[in-house]
């Protein structure tokens, strides 16, 4: 079966690209490509000029299951395990320390010795965000975070994401279904096609970080919607 | 809570059986009052028989669990490995796991004759194959997102195993361990006792038999006391081992 055809695009450094379309359309199919855990027929990704085929630390995707946080670990612990397993930091203290940073620029700082599952989907969200980031990834991917939770809490956590991936400027692929997430969100917007599961268009982002400007943010919407509907 | 009123309920048993045996509204010989049955219990298994008896039963069931749990964590990462050897194990699980133990007692006698080594056989094959079964489901119920995060970030396959996957089966080894003990310990009681008969080999069930041989009903009682404890004890050992691991993790409910 042909999931995805006639994809490429290429990203910059630091820049945060929504990939918008309808589910079914090979979005997450995407992001497991890039992540390297799917073999593509054919193509190849590239991280700074490098062919990325086997799965590692530069590239990591965080999904939309709550569950991914490893239950039998401390927040804390989720965090230190695999610094020290990629030998990204291999002191424990060390660790450690870089986990409760992380946690409280997540704002968890009061969390890190509780079980993932004394927490809420929202925070174990927040969780695995740190965790992904602690690792410093070249690039990460997430799927649908946040498609999951409630909706203050998702607005809560676009700003948080927007915020913290800028700091830490790692360059971020995020899937979502949702034009208003996409918007808010990428400073570029991938469009896919219904069927297909291709590349209806690329576009600029005219309201990125400018949540006041509803006339721009309505513009970009029809622009999109246009890419979405024209089959 | 449940503790107090299991107590509550175990002090009223007792004094009913007390009573009633006191009372003479049932024979004593046939049921001496719990008091005796007390007295003697304390006095067999520090300075007779039966303490002796018992130490040989435990030691046996302990190795036994232990060599299965070994052997099993063996087949299962050997099923892990290959689809063929697992299809097989399952295979296996289905034939062995309906079976009681001391069905196949006769035949081992035949095969092996009798000895300690017979009562090992006897344990292993209650343990192993609900073990077996439970980790082949374990293994299997990993959801698939940790052994994705342990791929992503690029752990190799035995670390894999050994950081994400194993704790991931936790709950399944614990089930399986606690149904193979209960068949292990019932098992290993009754042949004893069929043992009891040609005298060789020695245990808590051992001890029971003799002395209905005997006609000796304060030490069967004794003898009987005691294997409901050890039941009881290994059984809260189990919650104990539950509750700091799986249900500390939100793994499994409180049993």
């Amino acid at each position: 079966m042909n999931v995805l055809h006639n994809i490429s695009i290429d990203i910059d450094n630091g820049e945060f690209v929504c990939i918008l379309g309808h589910s079914g359309c090979g979005k997450s199919t995407l992001l497991r490509i890039v992540a390297a855990l799917e073999q593509p027929d054919h193509g190849r990704i590239l991280v700074d000029g490098v062919s990325h085929r086997y799965p590692n630390r530069e590239v990591i995707l965080l999904g939309q299951d709550f569950n991914q946080l490893l239950p039998w670990k401390k927040i804390v612990n989720n965090i230190v395990h695999p610094l020290r397993a990629t030998r990204k930091i291999s002191n424990r203290k060390a660790a450690k320390e870089r986990a409760l940073e992380l946690l409280s620029a997540v704002g968890l700082s009061g969390y890190s010795d509780y079980y993932p599952h004394q927490l809420s989907g929202g925070m174990k969200q927040r969780a695995a965000v740190a965790r992904a980031l602690s690792l410093e990834p070249k690039v990460l991917l997430m799927d649908e975070p946040f498609a999951a939770l409630d909706d203050v809490t998702r607005k809560q956590l676009r700003v948080l994401v927007r915020n913290i991936c800028e700091q830490h400027n790692v360059t971020t692929l995020f899937v979502t279904h949702n034009i208003e997430e996409a918007i808010t969100l990428g400073n570029r917007i991938v469009v896919m096609g219904k069927l297909a599961g291709a590349m209806r268009g690329v576009v600029l982002n005219e309201a990125y970080q400018k949540p006041d400007e509803k006339d721009l943010r309505i513009r970009m919407r029809s622009k999109i919607l246009d890419y979405l509907e024209n089959q | 809570m449940k503790f107090i009123q299991n107590v509550f309920w175990f002090l009223l048993i007792i004094i009913f059986w007390e009573v009633s045996s006191r009372l003479n509204l049932v024979n004593q010989y046939l049921l001496p009052p719990f008091s005796k049955v007390a007295e003697r219990l304390v006095l067999e298994l520090f300075t007779g028989y039966l303490g002796l008896q018992v130490l040989n039963s435990l030691k046996l069931v302990i190795l036994g669990v232990l060599m299965s749990f070994g052997l099993a964590s063996i087949i299962a990462l050997m099923c892990i490995c290959s689809k063929t050897i697992e299809s097989l194990v399952s295979a296996l699980c289905t034939i062995f796991n309906p079976l009681p133990g001391i069905a196949v007692l006769p035949l081992l006698m035949i095969w092996f004759g009798v000895g300690n080594g017979i009562m090992l056989a006897l344990i292993v094959h209650g343990v192993l194959w609900p073990l077996t079964t439970n980790l082949l489901v374990g293994f299997r119920s990993i959801p698939t997102v940790y052994k994705e995060w342990a791929k992503n970030i690029g752990l190799s396959p035995v670390n894999s195993l050994l950081h994400v996957q194993i704790f991931s089966v936790m709950p399944y080894l614990v089930a399986g361990l606690r149904v193979g003990w209960g068949r292990a310990w019932r098992a290993l009681i009754g042949a004893e006792m069929v043992f009891g008969m040609i005298g060789t080999v020695g245990g808590v069930g051992y001890y029971i038999y003799t002395n209905r041989a005997y006609a000796n009903v304060t030490n069967v009682f004794s003898g009987v006391i005691v294997i409901i404890v050890i039941g009881i004890l290994v059984e809260q050992a189990f919650r104990l081992l539950e509750k700091n691991t799986t249900v500390k993790w939100g793994m499994s409910d409180e049993s």
